[in-house]
């Protein structure tokens, strides 16, 4: 516990030993104030309000530990602040496994593309013809091998996609942008797949929408997953509906509707966990690695927005997701 | 692409330079592979090919630090260097800065088509218009 001014009031045991210091030495004095020079590496704050992240390197053993600290304001009678109450949680070994777990994926799916590559050139020096002509048999299996592989390929582009998403890996380059615009880009995409299933495609823009902040290119692959699923799942002649408007807080609201077969309450909540599939995969479906809406909502949450789904049995589904105006 | 050029493929995958090297020869271009940089560079040194294809992730000596040692016996030989990871990985892991300034003629993703390959190399023999052409030819 501190005062208003940062000095600390009261520690206990835990703290002590966590931040590897007597109570002594800090009462009446700031808690970082005798960190030597480098010895703090970093502080971030989650987004999550009076949550912050402290790494600093030991005294002791020259380990840098990870600190996380959850604080509350505290107030007097009159709503003057006083003080401010932390809960320490140290996530050290959190952040160690966290690491461990990207690095061993980072290097699985390196390994993976390895062999995967030999394969590939194997089959697609065979079906070029530079080894001989083959016959009809021949040149279908081989172009089966050749799909699948492209398959595992897809796979593990979404993993290693994913897995740096998910440790904030990836640099963002934020700009004021109309998301219109990239609906035009990604509907031009799948402009061929959308023809061959004679699926008609609706917009409906909000006239005059304010630009938004993000990452064009990053939402342009929640857009291509969107839409994708949306095509998807929508039979033979059916339509999608594309719809953007304006709504309270500063936000702009994009959402993806299918005439497909829709979800119950139980698949739409499940339909964002990581390779949850709905349906019957047919043998040629290649798009469908399980992680396009996993990846879809972790960008969008890294923008500030929220993505939704809203969908009964029977009756399609509608993908909501929001992005703050510029 | 009807030239017909020496290639040198340093790459440690015989699995992968093998079927590379079985179309490119196909298509009637000479073609050699060396299993590491440090073959590589001696069979520069030897010879000169066209074009030398490199391998980006390599063990002992990487794609960066062979692409140096060339740079040091032969200023002007094109190089593609070959990767297996997307371009933006590789981005990462090496500042393009760093291979621009040892030049790059190219990257060649390696699960692409033999298409782009072909493509690659075109492109690749138009920016290098002086490249000379073996004596069969």
């Amino acid at each position: 516990m501190v005062d208003k001014k940062g000095k600390v009031l009261l520690m206990n045991p835990a703290a002590e030993k966590l931040l590897d210091t007597k109570r002594e030495d800090k009462i009446n004095k700031s808690l970082l104030s005798d960190l030597k020079d480098g010895q703090m590496v970093s502080l971030s704050k989650d987004g999550k309000r009076g949550t912050k992240t402290v790494e600093y390197e030991s005294t002791d053993n020259e380990t840098i530990k990870t600190i996380k600290s959850s604080s509350a304001v505290v107030q007097d009678e009159n709503g003057h602040t006083v003080g401010m109450v932390s809960v320490l949680t140290d996530m050290t070994k959190q952040k160690e496994l966290d690491q461990m777990k990207t690095n061993f994926i980072n290097t699985v799916t390196h390994e993976f593309r390895t062999p995967i590559v030999a394969m590939q050139k194997s089959i697609q020096v065979m079906l070029s013809g530079a080894t001989g002509s083959m016959n009809e048999a021949q040149n279908k299996f081989l172009a089966i091998a050749k799909r699948n592989l492209e398959r595992l390929n897809l796979l593990i582009d979404d993993l290693l996609n994913l897995s740096k998403l998910e440790e904030n890996k990836i640099t963002m380059d934020v700009k004021e942008y109309s998301v219109e615009d990239v609906i035009e880009d990604i509907t031009e995409t799948v402009g061929t797949w959308i023809t061959s299933k004679s699926i008609t495609i609706n917009k409906e823009f909000e006239p005059n929408l304010p630009k938004q902040k993000m990452d064009p290119n990053r939402i342009a692959q929640v857009l291509n997953n969107l839409l994708s699923n949306a095509i998807k799942f929508t039979p033979e002649g059916g339509s999608l509906t594309v719809r953007t408007k304006s709504v309270v807080g500063g936000l702009v609201e994009i959402s993806v509707a299918d005439s497909g077969i829709g979800m119950s309450e139980e698949e739409c909540v499940k339909v964002f966990d990581k390779f949850y599939q709905i349906g019957e995969r047919t043998t040629t479906d290649i798009t469908g690695t399980g992680l396009g809406l996993p990846i879809a909502k972790e960008i969008v949450e890294l923008h500030g927005g929220k993505i939704w789904v809203e969908s009964e049995k029977g009756k399609g589904s509608r993908f909501i997701f929001t992005l703050p105006a510029a | 692409m009807d030239t017909k050029i020496s290639i040198l493929m340093i790459d440690d995958e015989e699995d992968f330079t093998e079927p590379m090297a079985f179309w490119l020869r196909s298509k009637g271009h000479e073609v050699s592979t060396a299993p590491s940089g440090e073959a590589g560079v001696e069979a520069i040194k030897k010879t000169a090919p066209d074009i030398v294809f490199l391998d980006i992730f390599m063990p002992v000596m990487n794609g960066v630090e062979t692409l140096k040692r060339i740079r040091q016996v032969n200023e002007d030989i094109p190089v593609i260097m070959l990767t297996s990871a997307v371009v933006e990985n590789v981005q990462e892991a090496y500042s393009m800065e760093e291979l621009n300034k040892l030049g790059v003629s190219g990257f060649f993703k390696k699960k692409d088509s033999f298409e782009e390959l072909a493509r690659l190399l075109e492109i690749t023999l138009r920016l290098h218009k002086n490249i000379k052409r073996p004596e069969s030819e």
